[in-house]
């Protein structure tokens, strides 16, 4: 049964992260990621 | 799994997730591709080093942004290593939780506590901890990603202490009080981890509890040999996230350390992605 439970759940991780990736998500990840965030750090 | 072999682990594991250490120098964050995808661990992407995102910052700038988009795509990335791993991140991949452990390591005085009062209640503060500050909090106060900007000792440790203290400019004179707050907290949790074992992890870090939830059913766990088991005592003893792995092998609150199936005399204990059949195979050779 648990054998079952983690192959849906694994095919449920894929399908969200393709579809993710297909509207470009992705790139929203990069911007953020790239610059200085500076609410992270605890100047902002 | 020696204890060792797991410290080697987790140092390779920071190492790799702050390869860009030519940023450290220049205070300048990393622009490569990496940076598309999360790491599993809580590694903050605003640290010199980082060469990829932090799931909990890219979580929360999807939720706080307007209008809410929802993240598809890191809720599968977190779902990926969440029903991949479990907490076996907190355990082996999280760099935060190596630092705990380090420190942990120094000699005290006094002994070391165990649990502290409260421990049990204490617990699910990272569950309210997910909920609010990840989920809820971002979502009702636009433009706040509130775990970030309030809680997240990780981000003052990796992105601002090394941009703050060591690259003067205009960040230095953006300094408030939210600084001084986020590094009280910062100094709290690396104080507290010389006596207690990974604080931050039992009961604040909002990605170990939505970990735990996977750890029922994630490919790498733990698992009990009933038929070997003689209830010694002994596992329980040895775990220092205070887990019964006799009596709940899939706990949330196991980051798969492997301290339990090392202390185990009769191999009744086994942690891999497929246990089961090293369990089977060692009953079959008595």
């Amino acid at each position: 049964m648990k054998r079952v439970v983690r192959i849906i759940l694994l095919a449920a991780a894929l399908s969200l992260i393709a579809a993710g990736l297909w509207i470009g998500q992705q790139e929203q990840v990069f911007l953020k990621a790239i610059y200085v965030c500076l609410e992270c750090i605890g100047v902002g | 799994m020696g204890r060792r072999f797991r410290s080697w682990i987790q140092f390779a594991a920071a190492l790799i997730q702050n390869a860009n250490f030519r940023g450290f120098f220049t205070g300048k964050l990393y622009q490569g591709a990496g940076k598309n995808a999360c790491v599993p661990g809580l590694n903050c992407y605003s640290c010199p080093g980082a060469v990829a995102s932090c799931p909990i910052g890219a979580l929360q700038s999807f939720l706080a942004n307007r209008p809410i988009k929802i993240p598809y795509y890191v809720m599968g990335l977190l779902f990926f290593f969440g029903v991949l791993f479990g907490r076996a991140v907190c355990g082996f991949l999280c760099p935060f939780g190596f630092l705990q452990e380090l420190l942990h390591k120094i000699p005290f005085p006094r002994r070391k506590p165990r649990r502290i009062p409260g421990d049990r209640p204490l617990r699910y503060l990272k569950y309210l901890s997910l909920l609010g500050t990840v989920l809820l909090l971002p979502m009702l106060l636009a433009r706040t990603p509130f775990f970030c900007k309030y809680i997240c000792p990780v981000g003052t440790l990796e992105g601002g202490v090394p941009l703050v203290l060591f690259h003067a400019g205009s960040l230095q004179l953006s300094v408030g009080p939210l600084f001084f707050w986020k590094a009280f907290l910062l100094l709290a949790v690396l104080a507290a981890s010389l006596l207690l074992y990974r604080p931050f992890c039992k009961y604040l870090c909002p990605l170990g509890a939505y970990y735990g939830l996977f750890n029922g059913v994630s490919l790498y766990r733990l698992h009990l040999d009933t038929k070997a088991c003689i209830h010694c005592g002994k596992c329980a003893q040895a775990c220092r996230m205070q887990v019964d792995p006799a009596v709940a092998p899939g706990s949330p609150e196991c980051i798969r350390c492997g301290a339990c199936a090392a202390a185990c005399p009769t191999s009744a204990l086994r942690m891999g992605f497929a246990p089961e059949k090293h369990c089977a195979a060692v009953q079959k050779q008595k």
